[in-house]
């Protein structure tokens, strides 16, 4: 069966959506904060050298897909049912592809381009990595073509990457209740892109926020915090260059001064922010570090916070 | 795929032309102090802050906290990036600016306009464990 991609349809719609967005936010008098041309320059640069790097890597993951088919258990035939499941399927695979993305720094590298805008709107959806692909980001989908045709999962892939577009905002506070317990929403993934402590490594789902739910890695968004949006240790820097390789650099770097071959391997398939001597924190040290009823207690432990100096 | 190449390439200009049109302009109101500490604050894991200072003309600061740990602030486009500095970071006095070298390279030196404070925050910097 022929299916179209559906991000190359959904194109004028994200041009047209961030106008919109832009001119709402406009309206609404908030003329600081929300966009800042540079950054929305860099983000849309990393998407348009995604779509390339895409295309350059497109025989790795085409391969794979096709090679995994080969030995497919089932034939379910094209039914919609058959989508639904495949739906399913692939955003459970991307749940555990976006977690992986967030505990092992090999993937990490990658994933990081996304999050590194310290603003949040549509525009930061777009920021993608160039290196994917090359990171084999892909092979927790690979388990799909063994039920599923090839074009069937590229097609329902496509479809979850178009969903994951209009959550990229502040503009849309709460869906309806039923919704915001089904789907993900602009409030989850405000959470998941945020700083904030308790918010780090949470909300990684895809389209639907039931697997959050269910694995015990979902957070509401706060009432009463405000959100701070980017990644720990924020780039200071718009280069697309550096933004797309400063992870690898860091990994090279730090696998290069490793005192042995067990901290190299961990600085590769640690949780980023592990480090051999216990200078940096990690996610869930953080959150941790700061959680009710540990906060004072660390802080008095604490003379010297594990903070990794410039 | 040229028509989507050229599809895309016109969004970006088209996006970013109004990005820059709409909120290109700086900020009516430079930030301050508060700012500074609230970015430090938020910006450092588990660093807390005591006293902060931000440039004259807003262009970034720096911040001290009580283990006389010091941090600096960037401005990186309408918000702060920071960095604790490291013992021995190189920092200097230049037509009356504080110069702070950080030793990433794409962090860059921060220039900041700190009027009279500036000795105080150099000796900061320099005694910083």
């Amino acid at each position: 069966m022929d299916l179209p991609d559906p991000v190359a349809l959904a194109i004028p719609a994200f041009i047209l959506l961030m106008a919109a967005e832009m001119a709402w936010i406009w309206r609404r008098g908030r003329t600081a904060g929300h966009y800042e041309w540079r950054d929305t320059l860099t983000s849309l640069l990393m998407g348009f050298g995604s779509t390339i790097a895409g295309l350059l890597f497109a025989g790795m993951l085409v391969g794979s897909a096709l090679f995994v088919s080969q030995f497919r258990l089932v034939d379910l035939g094209w039914g919609w049912w058959v989508f639904l499941l495949c739906f399913l399927a692939d955003d459970l695979a991307y749940y555990a592809f976006h977690r992986a993305a967030h505990r092992v720094r090999w993937f990490w590298a990658s994933h990081v381009v996304h999050h590194s805008s310290q603003h949040y709107n549509l525009s930061t959806a777009l920021r993608q990595t160039w290196t994917g692909t090359l990171s084999l980001s892909f092979v927790f989908s690979l388990p799909l073509f063994l039920v599923f045709d090839p074009a069937m999962v590229f097609f329902c892939s496509g479809v979850n990457l178009v969903y994951q577009f209009w959550i990229h905002t502040e503009s849309v506070k709460t869906m309806p209740r039923w919704f915001e317990f089904i789907f993900n929403t602009p409030s989850h993934h405000r959470v998941h892109h945020a700083t904030n402590p308790r918010c780090l490594d949470r909300n990684y789902a895809g389209m639907l926020i039931i697997w959050d739910r269910m694995f015990g890695t979902f957070e509401p968004e706060p009432a009463n915090e405000p959100l701070r949006y980017g990644i720990v240790r924020n780039l200071g820097s718009f280069n697309p260059l550096w933004v797309a390789a400063h992870e690898w650099t860091g990994i090279a770097q730090d696998v290069w001064h490793a005192p042995d071959w067990r901290a190299r391997w961990n600085y590769i398939a640690q949780p980023p922010g592990w480090s051999h001597d216990g200078s940096r924190l990690t996610s869930e040290e953080i959150r941790a570090g700061v959680a009710p009823n540990r906060a004072e207690a660390r802080a008095d432990r604490d003379t010297a916070p594990p903070l990794r100096p410039a | 795929m040229l028509t989507q190449a050229l599809l895309s390439v016109g969004g970006i200009a088209l996006i970013v032309t109004l990005a820059w049109l709409l909120f290109g302009r700086a900020p009516s109101e430079p930030p301050g102090e508060r700012d500074v500490m609230d970015a430090a604050r938020a910006a450092l894991p588990l660093y807390r802050p005591v006293r902060a200072v931000c440039g004259r003309d807003g262009r970034g600061g720096l911040a001290v906290d009580a283990q006389g740990r010091v941090a600096i602030m960037k401005p990186h486009g309408s918000h702060f990036s920071a960095r604790l500095l490291a013992p021995g970071t190189p920092v200097r006095m230049e037509d009356g600016r504080l110069i702070v070298e950080t030793k990433e390279r794409m962090f860059g030196a921060v220039r900041l306009d700190l009027g009279e404070a500036a000795p105080e925050w150099l000796a900061m910097i320099e005694e910083a464990r």
